[in-house]
């Protein structure tokens, strides 16, 4: 079998038109969507890809579930990458946007700037019938990750769950200043805000903070090996 | 207090959820001009902000297509109303203008909500503040400026280099890294047998227009 090196990933559901054109000028050997498991479109784009001598993968998702769609999307993309680039010329891995219920369109987005994968915006405009392909500003191997600090994925892999302040300093191994430092930065990010309860503070990861805390093993496995 | 922005389409019903916001404050929906539909939802939007005592603005999106040109228009707004909170509804209009809200709230660190289709049922998305700009070295940054305010965003590469002030190797080294982060492309200059024209991506402007 062929290897596969430009690959094009897309949000989905029942907007037909809108993905032939991002496959139109997307070239791609592969197909992933990412949609509802009962689109009753999905037989026919499979088909149709399959004519065409590519390849079509579906991942299943609720797009209305942020929070799912996050993971998987970010999942979904960081599993791709490695495959464009072990075919004897470097492929490219493109996303596309421009079908699915907003929930999911904003998760693939979020996702692709922290994969650092180029994303695209390809419609029909009404009016004219003309068709649109916009690059969207995210940039290519610049991955959003990369900003946090040592200090502040100490703090994040604990962010699964509410923590009161002084367990999580425990936790952490960080004197209260220096944990309280991390913890600004990690509240102007938008991952935490801290509330109080019964006079005391508890530190609450937003639904971005566990995205972030669900990465942290993987950054220090990569980091083990750097 | 809140003010709460949305973009609006045919569909008035997914602006109201987010009216139940606690103390909101006004409503500014950003609706296309010129479309019979988005008119009647934009009334419809109106008399219902008028019956709840809510100060009702709509700002016009002539191109509801170009990505750039309605996030430069939702900057603008927003940065004219300097907002104790604000929340944005990016259900309605179409998925470039929902685009462009989503990128300039990334920017500013504003959260958006989104009114489920089916049920009306509002799903607050988490706030996502990005600073790309802050990846970027300062020579990077000067020759994207210089670049974004050249018409059509770009320029012969000797030009811009010798605009910046810098040394060929110097050029060479940031002009690859922004290449290789896919910020600019360069290209034959079609006028020049040796030249090379940079182009900066278009949409770059957005990346930077917090500055």
């Amino acid at each position: 079998m062929a290897r596969i090196s430009n690959i094009l990933v897309s949000t989905y559901g029942r907007a037909m038109r809108k993905l032939n054109v991002a496959r139109k000028h997307l070239p791609h050997d592969r197909l992933v969507l990412v949609c509802d498991s009962g689109d009753e479109d999905l037989p026919t784009i499979r088909q149709n890809e399959e004519e065409r001598g590519g390849e079509f993968v579906q991942v299943e998702v609720d797009p209305y579930d942020f929070e799912a769609c996050l993971n998987t999307c970010y999942k979904t993309l960081e599993g791709l990458k490695p495959l464009t680039l072990e075919t004897p010329i470097p492929g490219s891995l493109k996303v596309n946007i421009s079908c699915g219920p907003k929930t999911l369109v904003g998760a693939m987005l979020f996702a692709a700037m922290n994969a650092g994968v180029e994303v695209y915006h390809c419609d029909v405009e009404r009016a004219t019938g003309k068709e649109l392909v916009i690059r969207l500003p995210t940039v290519r191997e610049f991955e959003l990750r990369r900003r946090f600090g040592w200090d502040d994925w100490q703090v994040i892999r604990y962010l699964d769950e509410a923590k009161e302040v002084r367990a999580l300093a425990k936790r952490v191994g960080f004197k209260e200043a220096r944990l309280d430092r991390a913890l600004e930065r990690l509240d102007r990010e938008g991952l935490v805000k801290q509330v109080t309860k019964g006079g005391r503070t508890w530190v609450e990861p937003t639904t971005i903070g566990r995205f972030y805390a669900g990465l942290a093993p993987e950054i220090k496995e990569k980091s083990d090996e750097d | 207090m809140v003010t709460i922005y949305a973009t609006l389409g045919y569909v008035p019903e997914s602006v109201l959820p987010s009216l139940r916001t606690a103390g909101v404050e006004r409503l500014v929906v950003f609706a296309s001009a010129a479309d019979t539909k988005v008119e009647a939802a934009v009334r419809r939007v109106k008399a219902h902000c008028e019956k709840a005592d809510i100060p009702f603005t709509r700002v016009r999106i002539v191109k509801p297509y170009d990505l750039e040109y309605v996030a430069e228009v939702i900057k603008e707004t927003m940065d004219e109303h300097k907002d104790e909170e604000a929340i944005f509804n990016i259900t309605g209009g179409t998925k470039v203008m929902a685009a462009a809200a989503l990128i300039v709230c990334f920017l500013k660190g504003v959260p958006t909500e989104y009114a489920q289709e089916r049920t009306m049922e509002v799903i607050r998305l988490p706030l996502m503040k990005i600073d790309v700009r802050s990846q970027l070295t300062r020579r990077g940054k000067d020759i994207v400026r210089f670049l974004l305010a050249q018409k059509d965003h770009c320029a012969p590469a000797a030009k811009v280099r010798k605009a910046l002030g810098m040394e060929k190797s110097t050029f060479s080294v940031h002009l690859s890294r922004l290449r290789e982060k896919g910020l600019v492309t360069v290209e034959r200059d079609p006028r020049s047998a040796r030249g090379q024209v940079v182009m900066a991506m278009p949409t770059m402007k957005l990346l930077m227009m917090e500055e």
